[in-house]
């Protein structure tokens, strides 16, 4: 039951993200692309509950180099899609 | 601890999915772009904290120094990196990401926790779709930097080799249920992930990088939500569910603006003058 629900909220939120992008200007491209690369760091959580429910030391470390790994997705990710998007800004003025 | 009830989790997890959609949609205009990144960023954090407080994670020290680790590193590429360099740090991240949901499924399977049909499924496809997005990843990076050839690069018999790569994945994943995941089935289908995403990856040409870098992050979505599905996370779930279509449509977009199709992309055919019969540079 609770499988069903998962693969059901997963086809729901491919039908969101397929809805959500429309005509984006060629300019914008690249970022939206760094954007959604830097959301894709959610496993995050996932490595936290990894890390969490591991009872081997071996998992344990899996999960803590998988959250670093993550994390530097995350934090790179939308420091990288600013820095692009800042330099879009400027190029404008 | 604070305890979180698994419903208010449930609804603060809705919330944050919400969140996330408007950033991609607000992204998806230059001038509410830098608002929707900055929507997406607050919404990680808020996932992350959220995370933190109903798990109850027992040894949250080293998730903590794990995770002030992996975000200096983040923000030193962030800081550093060149304009001219954004494509492969882009990728380099998309790797990065894809390697952190194979590690779960990984760490899920090697615990033992992988037990039951849906589990099975669920972990060894984050598996295969983790580590063959993290093989391209790198690939598009050697391209883009210069250390390999960016140049498509065709074996012999690539796509053969391509065919049966994928044939034999596919039969893995369908087998995965029904046989214990030994370490070398773990390995098995590790290594022909790897070297599927290597295959993939080394065929297409430098100025078709950006699209195979949409395509990757796509991947790297699905793989994302699939690990998801192995650990029973709903917010993974939605959010890999997510990034995997709008990446998907992204990359056929970012196809029809550069006049390419995916396909031809994909098996090499146009970036290769010689074989193509209309030689057009798509530049």
């Amino acid at each position: 039951m609770k499988e069903l629900l998962l693969i059901g909220l997963f086809i729901v939120s491919m039908v969101l993200g397929y809805k959500i992008i429309k005509e984006v200007p060629s300019l914008l491209h690249t970022p939206l692309m760094s954007g959604l690369n830097a959301i894709h760091g959610i496993p995050i959580l996932g490595a936290m509950v990894a890390v969490g429910v591991a009872v081997m030391t071996e998992t344990k470390w899996l999960g803590l180099i998988a959250v670093a790994l993550a994390s530097i997705n995350i934090v790179g990710g939308f420091g990288v899609t600013h820095k692009m998007l800042r330099m879009f800004k400027t190029g404008e003025k | 601890m604070l305890g979180i009830s698994a419903p208010v989790y449930f609804g603060m997890s809705f919330l944050l999915v919400v969140g996330f959609l408007s950033g991609i949609k607000k992204m998806n205009s230059p001038r509410t772009a830098v608002t929707g990144n900055a929507i997406g960023a607050i919404t990680m954090m808020l996932a992350i904290i959220l995370a933190l407080l109903y798990y109850e994670i027992s040894d949250l020290t080293s998730v903590l120094v794990a995770f002030f680790v992996g975000g200096l590193i983040g923000l030193v590429i962030a800081v550093k990196v060149k304009m001219i360099h954004m494509p492969q740090s882009v990728a380099f991240l998309n790797g990065v990401g894809a390697t952190a949901s194979a590690l779960i499924a990984l760490a899920t399977i090697l615990n033992g926790d992988a037990t039951t049909f849906f589990v099975q499924v669920t972990s060894v496809l984050a598996l295969i779709i983790g580590s063959m997005a993290m093989s391209g990843s790198l690939i598009a990076v050697g391209k883009l930097s210069g250390v390999l050839s960016p140049k498509p690069v065709v074996l012999k018999g690539h796509s053969a080799i391509f065919f049966a790569t994928v044939s034999i994945l596919i039969l893995l994943w369908a087998l995965s249920p029904f046989v214990p995941l030994t370490m070398t089935f773990v390995l098995l289908a590790l290594g022909l992930a790897i070297f599927f995403g290597f295959l993939f990856a080394v065929r297409i040409g430098g100025a078709d990088m950006p699209i195979m870098i949409s395509l990757l992050n796509a991947l790297t979505g699905v793989a994302g939500g699939a690990a998801g599905l192995a650990i029973y996370e709903p917010l993974l779930v939605a959010v890999g569910g997510i990034v995997g279509a709008s990446g998907l449509i992204l990359t056929q977009i970012m196809c029809r603006a550069m006049n390419r199709h995916l396909w031809a992309i994909l098996t090499g055919k146009t970036t290769m003058s010689s074989s193509a019969p209309v030689a057009k540079k798509a530049t």
